[in-house]
């Protein structure tokens, strides 16, 4: 990349650092078609089981974690280096802290971890711990990283010159913090031998049960909420030009959210093995959830008000209006299903996929390309995107793709956990194991239908910004302004 | 002297014979080809960051010697 | 009013992130230590013993194969649950356990209790090609652990990795693991010892000498939910 004459700026003109923030969203959609596409091989699996053809590699076991690694840590994960770095610069109105040299690493560290973690587990090296899958070495290598990441971004917190910290930047900060310490924890393991890629976790049983799932949980909670909220909170506002609907609101429902999802883990282990005080405890907190998350929401979603004409116009600002709407539904699902009695039906469930779909297409997907959207015209100076009708179709046909997958979930697991529990005249078990399976063979196809639809939604994304970044738009920017200076009013 | 980049580049350096080391004793193909590319990144960064510093320098060198 | 006090927090990036640390970390705290503390979070119960050398071989490939995404290890509490699977899982039955196997999902059946339900020689044909015995299954073909030999080189370090953990290995467990394993993996050897070391472990008809990564698959599955004997326990001592 061609380094950029040295120019003498104006005195109190900020330079940012842009160019990580480029490749990290470049990045990030690179790895979103990745996520989509391993997402479809193995949905196809479930399909038609002899698509794997005995080949170790390519089968279901493993390859689902480099799904859902791709599609939260690859894809989520550099949508959010992106725009945490871009936020918390802008809203502090700093350089990125630390050398340049440090964040290329934090970039190309990272592409690595998820390179290295992709294949370990293809080649059968796994904790099989969910989203905490990476062996001892691969976490070792995460943690050294995510320090420097949280050195960078408090650092640049530290050297603000604008004295209030914006609450975009209060979100990514929680979120940086609470991945830390939840994998400082669930990751805590004895290696075999330092020359071995192999672990024991130091818990056992049902404690490594709650650890794993108070881990899991809030890498949902944290990774990809609370983080995401950030990027909502800057993003919204400004495609919206209006500002924040609430501030009393971000401060309440801030502090209740990271409070209560620390709680709710025990909703993935009712009537297992956990003591029963757990399971009551992370019932209650997940049901209470239900109010900050929503406050949230409707933060977001008022902050339109004014200005609903733009949804009419500015297709990108759709997709993070719709991403906060998938985000209610989803945490008024999540609620309901953590308690005890519906649980009871949904556990085990491809219920429990569909509503991990509703969050991660509609939500975290969503509020990652309208953000994208926003960035990439202002990174690389463009007017606009090149075709907002291209904006249009996506929005259209991966809004279609999740409802076909979140319905034929909801279809699908609701019929699996009715046939598991169903009595015929006689007082015995109604349907066998494989009578559930062959049932729900039809919406498994139409689910794989629903995720073609959203990697076309994806492909036509990444096709619109090369030509924007490509082609310049007819029309100029109203001031040529030198690459990385912040603009008057930013 | 770009002290910043030195730094890092020291420490990605680091990483590298880390690499080495573990692929070395690997007793196994995750460590052997983790070791491996651990080793390979830090080979390619390091590369990265010494070629930025010669564009930077041969810059700075074309602005007062702009008739070589 | 209370809205100045919190812009004391905003304009503090250190205070922010102490009060942010502290806030996150209660409710880990609380669900997490009590069950080290609170003694009958692992039944008190009876049989309950460290894997084998093979069965922990085979618990690795369990492990490593992702089995865990398809098939759940835990009985819930719940009536059709019971009379489909058996006993509802206890906390001890899985306390030697690392990492848990109670998965989050049934693509196939729940796995707690299936030793014993099926005969070696049915497990080697369903790992072969699993359609062939059951037509509707949508698992993976599993031939090439059949033609893969088992690596057991630090079956040792494995054993002892776990008993500084806290697994009750002793010395003369970890001594006799290469003879344990071998043993255990051809039907035609002398079990004694074996069993003598780790009651009620399943010998599978392997091929003398050459153990091969199906052979511990298969002698795990056949120790599951077998441990325990439930007519030998009390209401009371399944209480947590």
């Amino acid at each position: 990349m061609a380094e950029a004459a040295e120019v003498a700026l104006p005195r109190g003109v900020i330079s940012y650092n842009e160019e990580v923030i480029k490749k990290f969203t470049i990045a990030a959609m690179f790895w979103a078609i990745v996520a989509f596409l391993v997402g479809i091989v193995i949905a196809s699996e479930l399909c038609w089981p002899e698509l794997s053809s005995g080949i170790p590699f390519l089968n279901f076991g493993r390859l689902r974690p480099v799904h859902t690694s791709a599609a939260i840590f690859a894809f989520g994960g550099n949508a959010l280096f992106a725009t945490s770095f871009y936020v918390v610069q802008r809203t502090c109105r700093a350089r990125l802290a630390g050398p340049d040299a440090l964040h290329d690493f934090i970039f190309w560290g990272y592409q690595f971890f998820i390179v290295m973690a992709a294949l370990s587990y293809v080649m059968g090296y796994s904790r099989s711990q969910e989203y905490s899958e990476p062996e001892w070495h691969l976490s070792v290598f995460l943690v050294v990283l995510w320090v420097i990441y949280a050195g960078v971004f408090i650092g640049t917190l530290l050297k603000r010159a604008e004295p209030h910290i914006y609450v975009a930047n209060w979100f990514y900060l929680a979120y940086i913090l609470t991945v830390a310490v939840l994998v400082l924890v669930n990751n805590a393991a004895l290696p075999v031998s330092p020359f071995a890629a192999k672990g024991y976790v130091v818990y056992s049983g049902v404690q490594n049960a709650m650890v794993q799932w108070w881990y899991g949980h809030n890498a949902v909670g944290f990774f990809l909420t609370a983080a995401f909220l950030g990027m909502m909170y800057y993003f919204v506002p400004k495609q919206a030009g209006r500002p924040v609907y609430s501030y009393r609101l971000s401060v309440v429902h801030f502090w209740s959210l990271i409070f209560m999802y620390m709680w709710a883990g025990p909703h993935h282990l009712h009537y297992t093995a956990l003591p029963d005080w757990a399971q009551t405890l992370g019932m209650a907190f997940s049901i209470m959830l239900w109010m900050p998350s929503w406050g949230g929401m409707i933060n977001g979603l008022m902050t339109l008000s004014g200005a609903w004409d733009k949804l009419r116009t500015d297709p990108a600002l759709r997709f993070s209006v719709t991403a906060v709407g998938f985000y209610g539904m989803a945490t008024f699902e999540g609620p309901m299903m953590s308690i005890r009695e519906v649980n009871s039906l949904a556990h085990y469930t491809d219920w429990v996929i569909g509503h991990v779909h509703s969050g991660a297409l509609g939500w975290v997907a969503f509020i990652s390309f309208g953000a994208i959207y926003y960035l990439v015209p202002a990174l690389w100076r463009r007017s606009g995107l090149w075709s907002t009708r291209l904006v249009a179709w996506h929005y259209w046909v991966a809004t279609l793709g999740i409802v076909f997958y979140i319905t034929s979930m909801w279809v699908a697991g609701i019929m699996q956990g009715l046939m598991w529990r169903a009595y015929d005249q006689f007082g015995f078990l109604q349907y066998s194991f494989a009578e559930s399976v062959e049932a729900v063979h039809p919406y498994y196809i139409i689910r794989l239908l629903g995720g073609v639809l959203f990697l076309a939604g994806g492909l036509i994304m990444v096709f619109n910004l090369i030509q924007t970044v490509r082609h310049p738009s007819p029309e100029r920017r109203e001031s040529a302004v030198p690459a990385g200076v912040a603009v008057a009013g930013e | 002297m770009n002290w910043g980049d030195i730094t890092v580049g020291v420490f990605v350096g680091v990483l590298g014979l880390v690499g080495l080391v573990l692929a070395g004793g690997a007793l196994d193909q995750e460590i052997y080809l983790f070791g491996l590319g651990l080793f390979a990144f830090a080979v390619v960064f390091d590369w990265g960051l010494m070629l930025k510093a010669i564009r930077r320098a041969e810059a700075a060198r074309a602005r007062t010697h702009p008739h070589g | 009013m209370w809205g100045i006090r919190h812009e004391i927090i905003e304009k503090n990036a250190i205070l922010l992130l102490v009060l942010t640390v502290i806030t996150i970390a209660l409710g880990g705290i609380v669900e997490i230590v009590p069950l080290f503390t609170i003694e009958t979070t692992v039944e008190h119960v009876s049989g309950v013993r460290p894997y084998s050398p093979l069965e922990l071989a085979g618990r690795n490939i369990y492990v490593r194969e992702g089995c865990y995404l398809c098939h759940s290890q835990q009985i819930r509490t719940l009536k059709d649950e019971v009379e489909r699977y058996g006993h509802y899982s206890l906390a001890a039955e899985s306390m030697y356990d690392r990492p848990f196997q109670w998965g989050s999902k049934r693509i196939g059946p729940d796995l707690a209790r299936v030793g014993g339900k099926y005969s070696s020689d049915w497990h080697y044909a369903h790992l072969r090609h699993p359609q062939a015995l059951v037509p509707e299954s949508l698992m993976p073909r599993y031939a090439f652990l059949e033609e893969t030999r088992l690596d057991y080189d630090l079956i040792e370090r494995h054993m002892a990795t776990q008993r500084l953990l806290g697994v009750p290995y002793t010395d003369e467990d970890i001594a006799n693991a290469r003879q344990d394993l071998l043993a255990q993996a051809n039907a035609g050897a002398d079990p004694d010892a074996l069993v003598k070391r780790y009651p009620k472990a399943v010998a599978v008809p392997g091929r003398a000498g050459f153990p091969s990564e199906m052979d511990a698959l298969v002698a795990y599955l056949q120790v599951l939910g077998t441990m325990v004997d439930f007519a030998d326990t009390s209401v009371e001592k399944l209480q947590q």
